[in-house]
């Protein structure tokens, strides 16, 4: 066969499976032709698939300052482990925000959708809004301290430190999931730290690669 | 807590319930961001005027959609803006670049970094078109309705961009420009 559809012809019938025509044609007869096409459509796939980034560590931190605000969120911070000993109490100290955190979501759920009734019964409300938003705060805390960043690939122990923390976090958000499944902050939670895992066990992984072909 | 609640609180200023609503979508935002724009540093400063806008008009957001849907509209408008200020026209017909260097026999399959590598080293058109339609799944109708073209040049530009892509990810061996044999 003389000639060859070019990678835009091609990628014109990537939209058009059902088109008839001199391109379709030669398509249907040309193996070399077919396997671009099978190529593009394979990027076409992977491209679609490419999983979330991950947004700076201290974005938030710049958005809020541009919003002017200059109070903590939390009020309190929670203090760092520093040691890789952490794992029980760490974890256990997630573990009893999350419960803590969902007790104030399952005493809000049936008042959601009614019409507010009485100042004291709104003022409750508040107050369990507010203790279920320092909660979610406190947790977002406890998942940006300790190491982190590309920083923990040039230590191994840090790069344990983060790993260790990330399964106490999946583990405790799991759990609380059991309690409330479409909690979206949760979830999302869930699905930014199993990302961050998988990213960072990569990472280590082929740093380990690297390693052993260099000796 | 429901998303509704958390808009209620975020709207009345509580910036625990706007740290939330981040959380929950910042990630979704920062990709389709940095993925339009394709340099790190931009994506950082549109992201984060994405979610300042949007916590500027949140009183404007009256919740016939899902919040995350109006973010993600949000943020590519702004990603989009921010590439028709600072000059970076649509490259229909620029220069070829060079090629992305072959990828290692172990990664003939495609990885994700290199499909990042080669996002980004697509002229600005060509990827904005590509980000749209193959990535985040818009229409050409979107498309087009966003970058101010018609549905045509939308398809046409889209086509050269996946061309593109196969030239950087495979360049091309015993076919010329044209498609021919060499």
């Amino acid at each position: 066969m003389p000639d060859h559809l070019s990678r835009e012809q091609i990628a014109a019938l990537l939209d058009e499976p059902e088109a008839t025509g001199v391109d379709r044609e030669h398509l249907d007869g040309c193996s070399e032709c077919t396997l671009e096409y099978e190529q593009m459509i394979r990027t076409r796939m992977a491209l679609s698939a490419l999983p979330d980034l991950e947004p700076p560590v201290d974005e938030w931190e710049r958005i809020r300052a541009r919003l002017g605000d200059d109070v903590s969120p939390i009020g309190r911070r929670v203090s760092a482990p520093n040691s890789t000993r952490f794992r029980p109490l760490w974890a256990a100290a997630v573990v009893a925000l999350f419960a803590a955190g969902l007790g104030v979501g399952r005493q809000l759920s049936p008042t959601e959708d009614a019409a507010p009734d009485t100042t004291a019964s709104r003022s409750a409300s508040d107050d369990r809004t507010e203790a279920y938003l320092r909660t979610v705060a406190q947790i977002q805390e406890l998942r940006r301290e300790g190491p982190s960043g590309e920083a923990v690939l040039d230590d191994p122990s840090l790069a344990a430190e983060r790993l260790m923390r990330l399964d106490a976090l999946i583990e405790a958000s799991q759990e609380a999931l059991r309690t409330a499944p479409t909690d979206p902050v949760l979830n999302n939670l869930l699905f930014d730290v199993v990302d961050e895992r998988q990213s960072l066990a990569g990472q280590m992984n082929r740093s380990l690669r690297y390693t052993s072909v260099e000796y | 807590m429901s998303e509704a609640r958390l808009l209620e609180a975020a709207r009345a200023g509580d910036q625990r319930a706007m740290e939330a609503l981040y959380t929950a979508h910042s990630g979704r935002v920062f990709t389709v961001v940095r993925r339009l724009v394709g340099d790190d540093h931009l994506a950082e400063d549109v992201s984060q005027d994405a979610w300042v806008r949007a916590f500027e008009k949140l009183g404007s957001f009256r919740g016939e959609a899902a919040f995350g849907t109006w973010m993600h509209r949000l943020a590519v408008n702004t990603a989009l803006n921010r590439l028709r200020r600072s000059g970076r026209r649509p490259e229909v017909e620029s220069a070829a670049e060079p090629p992305t260097a072959p990828p290692d026999a172990d990664e003939r399959i495609l990885s994700q970094r290199v499909l990042g590598q080669a996002l980004d080293r697509l002229p600005n058109g060509y990827r904005q078109v590509l980000v749209m339609h193959d990535v985040e799944g818009m229409t050409h109708e979107e498309i087009a309705d966003r970058l101010g073209v018609a549905v045509g040049t939308s398809k046409s530009q889209l086509h050269k961009a996946r061309a593109r892509m196969r030239d950087l990810l495979a360049p091309p061996m015993g076919r010329n420009e044209a498609g021919n044999h060499a």
